[in-house]
Formats: C-alpha cells, sequence, structure tokens
C-alpha cells in the first residue's frame, strides 16, 4: 500500500508534515490507548503499518537526498496487558483466570471466577479487569475500589484503580476537542524539548 | 429511547451538515419504499448514525433527488439505497417495533392503546423487516425480555441492563461485513451510552413515578436530581465514548469521517453535559441541539 496514503499526506508534503501526520497517527493508535481492549490486535497492525509507512518515506527521502534532520521516531509496539503473579489460596485458579484475560477469553474468565465462593481482594482485581475487558466501566470500577480497600497496599491494584479513575481512562479520546490537531502552544512545547534534546543546550 | 445520537451542528461544514441530512432522507426514503410510508413516523437519529456509519464503508456513495411528504415541492437530495442503508432500515423498523411492545406492555390506558393501534398498522412491515433480519429480529426479543426481567428484580447496576440493551445495537451490525468485529465493539459502546443517557435523562421522572432507573438504584439517589452523582455518571459514560471512538479509528471510511468524528467528539458529549446539567430536550429544544 502507498505509505503516503497510510499516513494521509501527499507525496509532495514536507518532511515536517510527515512527521506530524506520523505522530498524530501513532498517539490515535498508541497501545496505551488499547489496554485490556478486545481490540488491541487490530490496533497493534495499524501502528505496524503506520511505522513501516514512516520508515519507507524517511529512507525514500534520505536515499533521494531530500533533507531530513533524523530524528528517530520511537516504535510503541510494547503492548503487555498481562498480569502478574499471586500466591494465595486459589493461586492456581486464579492462574487460570489471568490466561483467560491474556488470551481474551472473557467468557471463560468470567465463568472460572463466578465457581470461588471465598472472594478476597484479588477475586475483586481479576472481576475488575473482566468487567473492564466487556466494557461495564462503572462495575470494573466498584471492583477494583473493593479489592482496594481490601488490600490498600497492592501495587498493581492501585494501579489499575488510577488509569479507571483519571481522565487517561479514555486514552487518545478528547471529547468536545477536536481531535487531530494538537494546539499550537503543545506543538512549540515538544518542539522546544526535541531541540534541547538534540541540539545540547541553547 | 431513541434520539440521542446527533452531531454538534455548529461545528459541521455546511457540506457535512447537507449531507447527514441527505442521509436522514435517504433512509427515510429506504424505510418508506421496502416497508411501507407509515413506517417513517418512527425515524430516529440513532438509525441515522447506523446508515451514516454503514455507508462510510461502501465503495460507491451514490446520491440522489427525490421528493417526499414532508418536501413536496422542492427534491431534496438523498443517500441512495445501498446495503447499508438497507441495514439500516431494517434496523430502525424492527427497533420501533419492539418499542410499540415495550410501551403497549408497560403502559396503560390511552397510551397502551395507541401503541397497540399503531402496532397493528405497521404490522406488514415489521413482519417484513423480520424476515430480511431474523437473527436481529430474534436478538432483539432476547435482550428486551433479558432486560425487562433485570427492571423486574430492580438491579442496582448501571453495566448489567446497559450490557442488554447495548447487545441488541451490538446485533444490529453483526456479520455485516468484514469489519464486523470494529463495529460490533463500537456500536456495543454506543449502545451502553445511549441507554445510560437515556436513564440519566429520566431520572427526575422516574423518581417521581417510581419506575424502574439503574441510576437511582446504583448510587441509591435520595432526591430527584442527577447532581451529587453528576461526575462519576460523566465518567462511566465518556469511557463508553472513549471505547467506541476506539473501535472507530479502526475502521477505513471512504468518506464522511467529518460527521462521524463530530458526532463521537463533540455531538455525543455535549449530549452528555446537557443531560447531566439537565438543560437537554429532546422534543422543546430540537433546533438547539443542530436536530433536522
Amino acid at each position: 500500500m502507498d505509505p503516503y496514503k497510510v499516513l494521509g499526506v501527499s507525496p509532495s508534503a514536507s518532511d515536517d508534515e510527515v512527521k506530524r501526520a506520523y505522530r498524530d497517527l501513532a498517539r490515535k493508535y498508541h497501545p496505551d490507548n488499547y489496554v485490556d481492549n478486545p481490540l488491541a490486535d487490530l490496533a497493534k497492525e495499524k501502528m505496524q503499518e503506520i511505522n513501516d509507512a514512516y520508515d519507507v518515506i524517511m529512507k525514500q527521502r534520505q536515499n533521494g537526498g531530500a533533507s531530513s534532520n533524523g530524528q528517530g521516531h520511537n516504535h510503541q509496539g510494547g503492548y503487555s496487558g498481562s498480569y502478574g503473579g499471586y500466591s494465595g489460596t486459589n493461586a492456581s485458579i486464579y492462574n487460570q483466570v489471568r490466561n483467560a484475560i491474556n488470551v481474551g477469553n472473557i467468557g471463560m474468565a468470567e465463568e472460572l471466577l463466578s465457581r470461588i465462593s471465598q472472594r478476597d481482594a484479588e477475586w475483586h482485581y481479576l472481576r475488575s479487569a473482566v468487567c473492564y475487558r466487556k466494557g461495564w466501566f462503572d462495575e470494573a470500577m466498584q471492583e477494583i475500589n473493593q479489592a482496594c480497600t481490601m488490600a490498600p497496599n497492592n501495587m498493581e491494584y492501585r494501579r489499575m484503580q488510577n488509569m479507571l479513575s483519571n481522565n487517561s481512562a479514555y486514552g487518545g479520546y478528547r471529547p468536545m476537542q477536536q481531535n487531530d490537531a494538537l494546539d499550537c502552544c503543545t506543538q512549540m512545547l515538544c518542539l522546544n524539548c526535541l531541540c534541547n534534546c538534540c541540539g545540547g543546550g541553547f | 429511547m431513541f434520539g440521542f445520537v446527533r452531531p454538534l451542528r455548529g461545528e459541521l461544514k455546511v457540506r457535512e451538515w447537507e449531507r447527514f441530512q441527505s442521509v436522514y432522507c435517504g433512509l427515510c426514503h429506504t424505510i418508506r419504499s421496502r416497508y411501507g410510508l407509515l413506517q417513517t413516523v418512527l425515524h430516529s437519529y440513532d438509525c441515522t448514525y447506523l446508515a451514516l456509519v454503514l455507508c462510510a464503508l461502501e465503495e460507491d456513495g451514490k446520491s440522489c433527488k427525490k421528493r417526499c411528504i414532508m418536501h413536496p415541492f422542492r427534491r431534496r437530495t438523498c443517500a441512495a439505497e445501498s446495503d447499508g442503508m438497507r441495514r439500516a432500515a431494517a434496523v430502525s423498523v424492527i427497533l420501533a417495533w419492539h418499542k410499540l411492545e415495550d410501551t403497549a406492555h408497560d403502559e396503560r390506558g390511552f397510551k397502551r392503546f395507541g401503541a397497540r393501534t399503531l402496532q397493528f398498522l405497521l404490522r406488514r412491515g415489521y413482519r417484513k423487516a423480520a424476515r430480511d433480519l431474523p437473527d436481529f429480529d430474534a436478538c432483539t426479543r432476547v435482550c428486551l425480555d433479558e432486560l425487562e426481567q433485570l427492571e423486574r428484580q430492580k438491579v442496582a447496576s448501571l453495566a448489567r441492563p446497559a450490557d442488554a440493551f447495548a447487545r441488541i445495537l451490538r446485533a444490529a451490525v453483526a456479520e455485516y461485513s468484514t469489519d464486523s468485529r470494529v463495529l460490533e465493539e463500537m456500536f456495543y459502546h454506543t449502545g451502553r451510552w445511549i441507554y445510560l443517557i437515556d436513564a440519566c435523562d429520566d431520572v427526575a421522572q422516574d423518581f417521581a413515578s417510581g419506575s424502574y432507573n439503574p441510576v437511582i438504584l446504583r448510587w441509591r439517589l435520595t432526591q430527584p436530581s442527577i447532581e451529587p452523582v453528576k461526575e462519576d455518571m460523566n465518567h462511566t459514560l465518556l469511557q463508553s465514548l472513549a471505547a467506541s471512538y476506539h473501535a472507530y479509528v479502526l475502521l477505513r471510511p471512504y468518506r464522511d469521517a467529518g460527521i462521524i468524528e463530530n458526532i463521537l467528539c463533540q455531538g455525543l458529549p455535549e449530549v452528555t453535559r446537557q443531560v447531566l446539567n439537565g438543560t437537554f430536550t429532546n422534543y422543546g429544544g430540537k433546533n438547539r441541539h443542530g436536530s433536522l
């Protein structure tokens, strides 16, 4: 597929325009927006496509002698939504639940959880993960709050609670704003940071 | 229940607004030609949105000029009948029928009589639509039965009744195209949002009448106002919209991306804000919300 089409720019676009288009798209399909999302695999494919298109264009331009200031772009493909370890009475069954969640078999995870009668913090945590996957956001919130009340010191639960409760839960979605355009100030700030990094102390 | 999904008109380009209107008219014409004139009285914005998205995924999007009862003198531009239009038309007719069924079941007296009469008049169109989309019709029936049971049990959960409703919209796009997986996810979350926003809008009314309302039960509201839980409801509603948006961006629409993004990123958050503020009015304030 035409790499320019993938990025949605014309072949005559300047390097900066290509870069900006790439950055906007990368923000849209960033794996962080698809944590515990059933469509994470499709987003990853899309991200790969964008990365490849950007690489092809930049390589073409470098070989053709077009100016490129060689700023690297980071491939952010590392989606890891895996749940960590736990040792307790129901450890083996919880492991099965985690595996089921990781491979996306939410029905099985739910079924396994429903069989457990002794509901500890881990149970509520996993139930929260299941609810989140299904888009039952309010119930996910209730379950994770319960887990955090029962085990206030568990960092994994806290992380999930934070993720669910603040605005980062919306990912790249910005209600009431033009989703595609970074405002001028932010862009200048970003550019400024990049200049500082590369140019080394002006 | 229907009619919350609309663009924020002030942020649309004029040609986008005209296109939205032409999809609305196109869907209306499709419903009329396939299921009869009377079916068009129950035509909603939510199904227009469905038609808009499905048509955006089709390679050729033709339009034509047509007259209708509402516009008898000047021919208006309408999006042409296509697979997406036909799907949305059948969905619209089936949903309207089940909505009437629901009204006839819940209400007493004059309202019930009205709903039954309308159902009688619409029965042939409905039967044809149910033949066109048997799986969707069956799924809608199952989900609405489940919803009714949850209502009878007075379940104090937002997610469970919303899930039963959202599955109806998921079924509306099931097995439609190669993008079905993405579409199902997108419309599931739209459905969840519609159910919850409707519940928020009805808080005062249901509080007075004592009817089932998941928002009142979930937050144990003691007064007929959504004010104390505004923030929490806003959060969960926006999470659904975010999930719907993240599904949508995985599609490759041939056209109308601007309108769909307007609806998802501006129209629906604006409706959310208005409903939670209590400034949303479905009928009286029609023109203020950019409806037709």
